[in-house]
């Protein structure tokens, strides 16, 4: 028996001891309910708590055989520069792990656990999002014809620099574009659409 | 909750500006994180300095951690490299790994044995590691064998509790009791070598 240490005076303050030194003990180990983190924390963030805390992970670490070498002190060091550092207000953690978990548990459930309001928004989301891409396919199908009627606007150089022999090649061509900008992501396309017209002439010369 | 989420627990909580929390994960993770500076620095001293350095920097630049790797990993890598800009700061040298393995050594597996901080511990540290450890296996070689068993599926293997408890072939809070027990078993134990508990340092 260690008879250095100080012990509690009495046997029921013995035993609340051994059972909050039970609960670390598998709390380490992340046998824990989400209803008891923050009692865990409570009683961690005590003297006592923090030394079992301590001793239990020395004592794992110990039999890995990551260390025998007795404290240094070197984690009380720590916490005294870390109590001149400011405290940190960035609960990203939490938000990034959330969206984790909302995507993990796929839309419908997510939409379940947020609740009426969270419902609302989420609905308020996908109708924006439905309002902008129809918004764009639009613009383009208002923009294909153009693309279709190009050959035969002179201001063009394609049209007027093909003979009569690229006939065939222009229309299968034309007829690639539209297709295209009917089935691919032509938005992304919109601010190269401008260079297509150089790039087909050197193609045809 | 696996070992992991206990560890994210902490950081989101260290996160919202709790400070405890961040000293949870430091009495957690100081003592590998020494092991794995002492590879690299061969002083005890500037090894706790580049510790103490490295822990700094994980807590000023937790906003930033997004969780995407386990909080060990990511305090590993700042680790290395707060030993590497050690070294590589003026009036400092790397130190070559022939350097690490004495000359009577001559096998890899020597270099495990002596690499650390037992290259350069004091005699006195050098004692006292050797009284820890062989305090420690006689702790375990005492333990009954139900508990001996929980304990090193737990410490060694790494099982969890569901796991231990389909192996042992007992309910679950058998388990809690036997690992708690073998702890507290060994704990006792060490705490004679460790000092009395009102001159407590980790």
């Amino acid at each position: 028996m260690d008879t250095t240490m100080k012990l509690p005076g009495t046997d029921a303050e013995l035993v609340a001891e051994a059972a909050t030194r039970e609960q670390i003990s598998r709390w380490m180990d992340g046998d824990i309910a989400p209803n008891e983190i923050e009692l865990a924390m409570a009683t961690l963030s005590r003297e006592e708590g923090r030394y079992c805390w301590a001793e239990m992970h020395f004592v794992g670490d110990c039999i890995r055989g990551v260390e025998h070498a007795p404290p240094s002190g070197c984690a009380d060091r720590i916490r005294s520069a870390i109590a001149t550092e400011p405290a940190i207000l960035a609960p990203a953690g939490k938000r990034l792990r959330q969206d984790r978990e909302i995507k993990e548990r796929g839309l419908f459930s997510a939409m379940t656990s947020m609740g009426r309001g969270g419902r609302a928004w989420a609905t308020a989301a996908a109708v924006a999002a439905v309002g902008f891409v129809g918004t764009v396919v639009y613009k383009d199908q208002v923009a294909a014809p153009q693309v279709a009627s190009a050959p035969t606007n002179p201001s063009v150089g394609f049209a007027s620099a093909a003979p009569a022999a690229n006939a065939k090649g222009n229309a299968e061509f034309n007829a690639y574009l539209q297709a295209h900008q009917e089935n691919a992501d032509v938005s992304s396309l919109s601010p190269m659409r401008q260079y297509l017209r150089p790039a087909v002439i050197v193609q045809a010369q | 909750m696996s070992d992991r989420l206990v560890d994210q627990e902490l950081v989101e909580r260290v996160q919202a500006g709790d400070k405890r929390a961040f000293d949870l994960l430091v009495l957690k993770y100081q003592r590998k994180v020494q092991r794995l500076v002492s590879r690299f620095v061969r002083d005890s001293g500037e090894v706790d300095d580049v510790v103490q350095e490295a822990f700094i920097k994980a807590y000023r630049a937790l906003p930033t951690f997004r969780g995407d790797a386990a909080f060990y990993t990511w305090i590993y890598r700042i680790a290395i490299n707060c030993a590497k800009n050690y070294l590589a700061s003026p009036g400092r040298r790397i130190v070559p790994m022939s350097d690490l393995i004495s000359d009577d050594d001559d096998d890899a597996e020597s270099f495990d044995r002596n690499e650390g901080l037992h290259d350069v511990a004091t005699p006195d540290a050098e004692y006292a590691s050797k009284q820890i450890g062989e305090t420690v296996n006689r702790a375990m070689a005492a333990l009954p064998e139900d508990l001996r068993t929980a304990v090193t599926l737990r410490e060694i293997e790494g099982l969890s509790y569901e796991e231990i408890a389909e192996a042992m072939d007992c309910p679950i809070g058998t388990v809690r009791s036997r690992i708690f027990r073998a702890r507290e078993a060994i704990a006792t134990e060490l705490r004679p070598l460790l000092g009395t508990r009102d001159d407590r340092r980790w």
